[in-house]
């Protein structure tokens, strides 16, 4: 590494420090139950307030987001945006809040409008099973509350093992009986897949993120355009959910006022990457995702809990840059 | 050829759709990845589960140890031969 200060704009999303993540968790848990939602977000407040004054890089990136949606919405005839990049941040605290009602049982299957809901449940009671892309946009635990309704959905939820000990634990906590699988993944090979295939010939889902770009293989990305701008997106997410041939979804959920609306929409069955012509058809899928991405950040820019530079080349480190 | 190389070519051909490549095309003793056939990390992954899901044998995710199984057809054979039930 030289000398040269490394500029916190510069850094990968991985290299930024989730600040409001892993700060007193507990703490929260214990005045949102003791004390009920209104102190909760009082405090929530003063923690996103203190973070907003003091982080730089994510301030930053918040605004810079906030500012390209409400130029889109603008251009597009869509309603008025008014940039609120702080209401970004806080909605980042508040969602946590809504993660654990539904992981408590708080947030109900009536709190949340479900757009495509029959669609959704005749791609679980198939028993085809499937992949379904998530991303950083808005609180996709909402959708927890679902579960009750189709008693057949089984989820494993792609993680990096790190986090997944931390999340276990809570989960532990706060709702011993909810019957997600944390899906650890910290290589991906022929053994990894089989595993993978093996649950989506239960009929099981396999969730992964797809939105930001790998840790450990910054140049498996794969340049795509979102908002207008070229942006990165992981190679993996498309690579696998074509190995596995079996059927793509994508699916969010955003907080809509006092109620939550959720979408979920099939996207390729099975998705084939032509070998002739392969980095065209992973750019071509992670374009159709982008896409419907885009649609729905901006419909709801203040749940984008994306906090680093979104459309910044990912670059390798020192370390990894003479392995590729 | 023997018959298990005969039945390996032909995987590699269903597994990846090489339509237009015939089993007695692919050498042996050839590469697979870079110059020999061509193939790249995400045929290795595809085959990998091919042969794993064929064979039923034990194939971890290291990369490392995967290359070198994956080296040619021949190596493929003589893993198969080594860890088949």
């Amino acid at each position: 590494m030289s000398d040269r200060k490394i500029n916190e704009t510069d850094k990968h999303w991985s290299e930024v420090h989730e600040k409001g993540t892993s700060l007193g968790l507990n703490f929260l848990l214990y005045t949102y139950k003791y004390l009920g939602r209104p102190v909760f977000t009082l405090v929530v407040s003063f923690i996103i307030g203190y973070f907003y004054l003091f982080a730089r890089t994510q301030r930053q990136a918040a605004k810079d987001f906030q500012q390209q949606a409400a130029h889109l919405r603008r251009k597009r005839g869509m309603a008025e945006w008014k940039p609120r990049p702080f209401r970004q941040f806080l909605n980042f605290g508040l969602s946590a809040l809504d993660k654990v009602s539904a992981w408590t049982g708080d947030i109900r299957e009536k709190d949340i409008d479900f757009a495509n809901f029959e669609v959704m449940k005749r791609a679980v009671n198939s028993g085809k099973g499937g992949v379904i892309l998530i991303s950083h946009h808005g609180n996709m635990e909402i959708c927890r509350a679902i579960g009750k309704e189709i008693p057949n959905l089984r989820i494993n939820a792609v993680v990096h093992t790190r986090n997944a000990a931390k999340f276990n634990h809570l989960m532990q906590k706060v709702a011993p009986d909810s019957g997600l699988n944390l899906f650890e993944v910290t290589s991906f090979g022929p053994d990894t897949a089989i595993r993978m295939m093996d649950k989506i010939q239960q009929g099981e889902f396999i969730v992964i993120v797809a939105d930001r770009t790998s840790v450990q293989h910054r140049e498996r990305s794969v340049d795509i355009e979102f908002m207008e701008r070229v942006a990165w997106l992981p190679e993996g997410p498309f690579v696998l959910a074509s190995i596995l041939r079996c059927p793509v979804h994508f699916m969010s959920c955003v907080r809509r006022g006092k109620r939550f609306a959720a979408d979920f929409t099939p996207y390729r069955e099975p998705l084939i990457l032509d070998r002739k012509n392969r980095q065209q058809a992973i750019r071509t899928a992670a374009q159709d995702y982008a896409s419907w991405l885009e649609t729905q950040a901006l419909h709801q820019p203040d749940q984008w809990f994306n906090f680093f530079d979104f459309w910044k080349k990912p670059e390798h480190d020192q370390e990894n840059a003479g392995k590729k | 050829m023997s018959n298990l190389d005969l039945q390996i070519k032909q995987l590699i051909i269903d597994s990846l759709n090489l339509e237009d490549i015939t089993p007695d095309e692919i050498d042996s003793d050839a590469p697979l990845f870079g110059d020999g056939l061509g193939l790249d990390s995400i045929d290795a992954l595809e085959l990998g589960v091919a042969i794993k899901k064929t064979f039923n044998i034990a194939l971890t995710d290291n990369s490392e140890e995967n290359r070198e199984h994956f080296a040619s057809v021949n190596a493929l054979v003589a893993l198969v031969e080594a860890r088949a039930a």
